[in-house]
């Protein structure tokens, strides 16, 4: 037997709140008046005549309070929801399967005058439980988020368990009850079966891919989960909704195309709450401050925005402030991080035939740009892009020239290299052509970054053209047809370099007359210096993203740096804040991650319904009982205070007292039954019922006068 | 729980006050009103002299007695001698007024009910006393609990109900019901004999039957009037209570159920019945006075059915 509910020590406090407070109307109720009589001697000779024994006299005296004690007695027993987890001889095999999804850290269960987090009222009741535990009970703790794990094995020593409970902590991610529930079926399906503990706040959007019994081909979902015959509770926490939640849901920047220092960012906030909060949003680069925002969000307002920004640094971050008297129970989703897209600072060598066209398109751009002809050429040019000194060239364009070795480093873009038809060819060609050619395809309704804002369309090409065989990993940029004829490709070398060939002359095509051709040198040589035109958003906590990274060591937003090996790496970041990826302790690249979790961030509990769309699939077998309703607590409750005082004044005398009484004990039955449609069929209901028979007999032999 | 003696102290107040309004001017119209009423009930049956059995030398003759030694001569009836031939001595009765003693209880259990019994058998007695002096009879007005320290001798006049009344004044109410001591101590002073009205509730465990025997040993013509309250008639009593003696101080727990009222109003029934029952063997006139029943109605009751003033 375990107590599910009130604590032990808290039932202690009701009982005796509450048997203090019985016993002292019971004193009241004995304490009888004082009449003065003359004919004493009269009643004497009557109360003789009807005379009983002496402990009939002594038990009617107490057997009211006795009936009194056991009905508070079941109440404070309910309240505390015993559960018969250990009813059976054999040893139970339970996994505790505890949420530790971002919503845990609500600040909002009461605990005395203070309020604590989901996650430690969640970890007090697992406590109990494990303490509850008999010796040869093993229990496996799972914790469960967007992904699952065990954090321990099959355990009996209650002493490691509760040591290995300590030091779990919630995470920064959004919460996933078909994983958590599949991982515990997995877990249980080795062995001899066993019991699901499910601790959660069940704040999230209510299961729609778990079903108890077959699942419907109808019920269109992702993930389908049968969980028939699992023995699964709820163990649902004491959730007060206190407060609201202000919550970022979305931040994103990205450098202006001609002023890289310059960013603009886009922001989204809502408020998951009911009232409407003003709120404040800060951004810093790199720890400072540069910008304010206020908003204000009335309750399930979403507001998004752009804002410009200085954005000279390598992070942003955005941190809600509320300025409102509501409390923001959830902290995690205040605050967001982007890495801000590296900006691209090109220094071009121009290396081919003169081209009017692509060289005022370049001069249009940030960077420099150094041109060189092509019996100049020499490898040793790259070192210098500025003669006589400066930093070597990032990026070489070739019009219309090979060279006799390609540069191993720097990006290059090479622009009808089959014009050279005496040099070695740096890509495949697979076909020559000297027809007039029209580009169709630029990559459908995904264009390319490079293809953005750009329309090859109208097009014509008249002079030669090649096209090129894709090796692997290339990918196509235009192609003339269907069939696969690509003028244009894109390849990222295995040490990271980019390079991008277009198959035919720019002189001999109208493309460097339409006006999108300088937006089009402008998305080639940002992509080709590593540069994305779009906003470089922050990564979802728990969403896996695989890195292909030359890196040795991770760092965490805490600090902590783990030592990792190969170059994937599958990462779900736990918690909000940038990670960096390390070389022998240099920063190689950098990621940040953020709860962003619209979800998450509505951390009202909801109804815990596992069900199909349609038709729900709800059995009373079903055990997770306890969240399926809303219970609708001030009508009960003030049902039940209607109820106390009526039984109070049942103690009045005579007809009013007994209608008084008859109405008490009706107002119990009526939060009895409702709980129980309501609710389910748990231990209690048998207590409340008991509860409320004892209370007709208390009231029946009290009206009786076979108790006084 | 309140001490019994502060309890019976205060009731004790209350029942002095009701007395000492009962004292006043409207009081005393209303006993000469009754006494007009009297005037007309008696009228035709008695006169304001009362004969006594003693007989004496009166001019009404009473009977016959045989002669013996020591009688007067002259009282011997020589018409008698002359049929009979034996002595017979004629016997007149004597005509005397007879002292009437109003003996009310003022004792703690007649402190009770609303009305307070003691001022009903004040009212009763001093009622009575008016219009026996009104009857140019004698009277007085004998306040008892127990065994009595004062007999105030029986006086004539209606004034000398102010007398009687200031007498009263000086009583100290309360106490414990001894009715035996209390006619004792009565017949041990030897009052002339007369006719002796006793109002109390008669609420005693130790009975009633001893002390009214007592007084008709002593040749005293009684007359019992019980005075109760209509709370002891028909108690509206319910639930948990502790009956406290009034007297005495001793409780008791009880739950009041009407199983028990009924039981105990057949109870009062049977006890009063009891002395009605007893006061009828013995000729004694006997009534019962709730103490919300008017006045008036209890004298016309009282002048009516006789026994009083014969």
């Amino acid at each position: 037997m375990t107590f599910w509910g009130l604590s032990g020590a808290a039932m202690a406090q009701l009982a005796a709140l509450f048997g203090g407070l019985v016993f002292l109307l019971y004193m009241l109720k004995l304490r009888e008046r004082l009449i003065p009589v003359s004919a004493h001697f009269l009643w004497d000779r009557v109360i003789k005549a009807g005379q009983r024994s002496l402990l009939a006299r002594i038990l009617r005296r107490v057997f009211s309070f006795l009936l009194q004690m056991l009905i508070l007695g079941s109440v404070v027993i309910t309240l505390g929801d015993p559960r018969a987890i250990t009813t059976t001889d054999h040893p139970d095999r339970l996994v505790l399967l505890l949420d530790d999804s971002a919503s845990m850290r609500a600040r909002d269960v009461p605990h005395g005058a203070k309020y604590v987090t989901r996650w430690e009222n969640a970890v007090e009741k697992a406590r109990g439980l494990i303490l509850s535990k008999r010796d040869n009970d093993e229990i496996m703790l799972v914790t469960f988020s967007s992904r699952a794990s065990s954090r321990t094995s099959w355990e009996t020593d209650a002493v490691t368990l509760l040591s290995s409970l300590e030091k779990l902590s919630p995470t920064d991610m959004p919460g996933d009850l078909t994983t958590g529930l599949t991982y515990a079926q997995e877990v249980l399906s080795a062995g001899s079966p066993g019991k699901v503990i499910l601790f959660t706040d069940a704040a999230s959007e209510p299961e729609r891919n778990i079903f108890w019994g077959p699942v419907p081909e109808a019920c269109d979902v992702e993930k389908k989960l049968d969980i028939t015959g699992m023995d699964l509770y709820h163990v649902p926490l004491k959730i007060d909704p206190r407060g609201a939640n202000l919550a970022i849901t979305q931040l994103a920047a990205r450098p202006l195309p001609t002023d890289p220092d310059t960013g603009e960012v886009l922001f989204q906030a809502i408020n998951t709450g009911t009232s409407q909060i003003k709120t404040r949003v800060d951004f810093y680069v790199d720890g400072n401050w540069r910008e304010s925002r206020q908003l204000e969000l009335v309750g399930g307002q979403e507001k998004v925005f752009l804002i410009r920004l200085p954005l000279v640094g390598a992070q942003l971050e955005a941190r809600l402030k509320n300025m409102d008297s509501e409390v923001d129970t959830l902290s995690v989703d205040d605050r967001a991080w982007a890495v801000l897209p590296r900006k691209p600072q090109p220094r071009m060598l121009f290396v081919g035939r003169e081209n009017l066209f692509l060289e005022a398109a370049l001069l249009l751009l940030p960077g420099t740009i150094r041109k060189v002809a092509p019996e100049d050429y020499r490898p040793s040019v790259l070192e210098h892009c500025m003669e006589p000194v400066g930093d070597p060239c990032n990026l070489i364009i070739f019009n219309e020239f090979v060279p006799e070795s390609v540069p191993p480093t720097a990006n290059q873009i090479w622009v009808h290299p089959a014009a050279d038809p005496a040099a070695r060819q740096p890509f495949k060609v697979a076909t020559r052509s000297k027809e007039n050619l029209q580009i169709l395809w630029t990559g459908g309704h995904a264009p390319h970054p490079i293809m953005e804002s750009v329309s090859m369309k109208d097009v014509n090409l008249w002079g030669e053209s090649t096209s090129f065989q894709l090796a692997a990993k290339d990918r196509p940029l235009m192609q003339v047809d269907a069939r696969g004829t690509v003028l244009s490709l894109l390849r990222t070398m295995p040490t990271g370099q980019r390079q991008v060939a277009i198959g035919f002359s720019l002189q001999d095509s109208d493309f460097v007359l339409q006006i999108s051709f300088p937006v089009f040198m402008l998305n080639l040589v940002n992509w080709t210096m590593g540069s994305t035109p779009g906003f470089t958003a922050t990564y979802p906590t728990g969403e896996p993203r695989e890195f292909f990274l030359d890196t040795n060591q991770l760092k965490y937003p805490d600090g902590t740096v783990l030592p990792i090996s190969g170059a994937g790496l599958v990462l779900s970041p736990p918690r909000t804040g940038v990670y960096t990826f390390l070389k022998d302790g240099e920063p190689v690249h950098s990621i940040a991650a953020s709860l962003l979790s619209v979800d998450e961030s509505h951390i009202s509990p909801q109804p815990l319904e596992i069900s199909c769309r349609t038709p729900p699939v709800w059995q009373s077998k079903f055990v997770i009982w306890k969240a399926t309703k809303n219970i609708r607590w001030k009508p009960m409750l003030a049902l039940l205070l209607a109820g106390l005082g009526f039984l109070i004044m049942g103690y009045l005398r005579g007809a009013w007292g007994a209608a008084m009484a008859f109405f008490g004990a009706l107002c119990f039955a009526l939060c009895a039954v409702y709980l129980l449609l309501t609710w389910g069929y748990p231990a209690w209901v048998a207590l409340m019922g008991a509860a409320f028979v004892l209370l007709c007999v208390e009231w029946w032999t009290y009206h009786r006068r076979i108790t006084v | 729980m309140p001490d019994p003696k502060v309890y019976v102290s205060q009731r004790a107040q209350l029942a002095k006050a009701g007395i000492e309004e009962s004292m006043g001017k409207d009081f005393l119209s209303e006993l000469e009103r009754l006494f007009l009423i009297s005037r007309q009930v008696l009228a035709g049956k008695l006169r304001a002299e009362r004969r006594t059995k003693k007989r004496g030398s009166g001019l009404e003759f009473a009977e016959h007695r045989e002669y013996n030694m020591g009688d007067d001569f002259r009282h011997i009836d020589w018409n008698l001698y002359g049929r009979l031939e034996k002595y017979f001595v004629r016997l007149y009765e004597e005509e005397e007024d007879i002292p009437v003693y109003v003996m009310f209880d003022v004792s703690s259990s007649m402190l009770e009910g609303t009305p307070i019994k003691a001022v009903h058998a004040f009212r009763i007695a001093a009622s009575l006393a008016y219009v026996t002096l009104a009857h140019l009879d004698r009277a007085t007005m004998l306040p008892f609990t127990g065994a009595m320290e004062q007999l105030h001798p029986p006086g004539r006049g209606k004034g000398r109900m102010f007398k009687m009344f200031h007498n009263i004044r000086n009583t100290n109410l309360g106490g414990v019901t001894d009715l035996v001591q209390a006619t004792r101590s009565f017949v041990f002073r030897r009052p002339r004999r007369g006719q002796v009205v006793l109002i109390s509730d008669f609420l005693s465990a130790e009975g009633y039957e001893e002390a009214i025997n007592l007084l008709r040993y002593h040749r005293y013509r009684v007359i019992v009037v019980q005075v109760l309250s209509p709370q002891e008639i028909a108690p509206k009593l319910s639930g948990d209570l502790e009956l406290m003696d009034v007297e005495t101080g001793q409780t008791r727990s009880i739950t009041v159920t009407a199983n028990l009222l009924r039981a105990y109003m057949a109870e009062l029934q049977k006890y009063t019945e009891s002395l009605r029952t007893f006061c009828q063997d013995h000729a004694i006139p006997y009534f019962l006075s709730p103490t919300d029943q008017p006045l008036e109605t209890l004298m016309l009751d009282v002048f009516r059915k006789g026994g009083f003033l014969r």
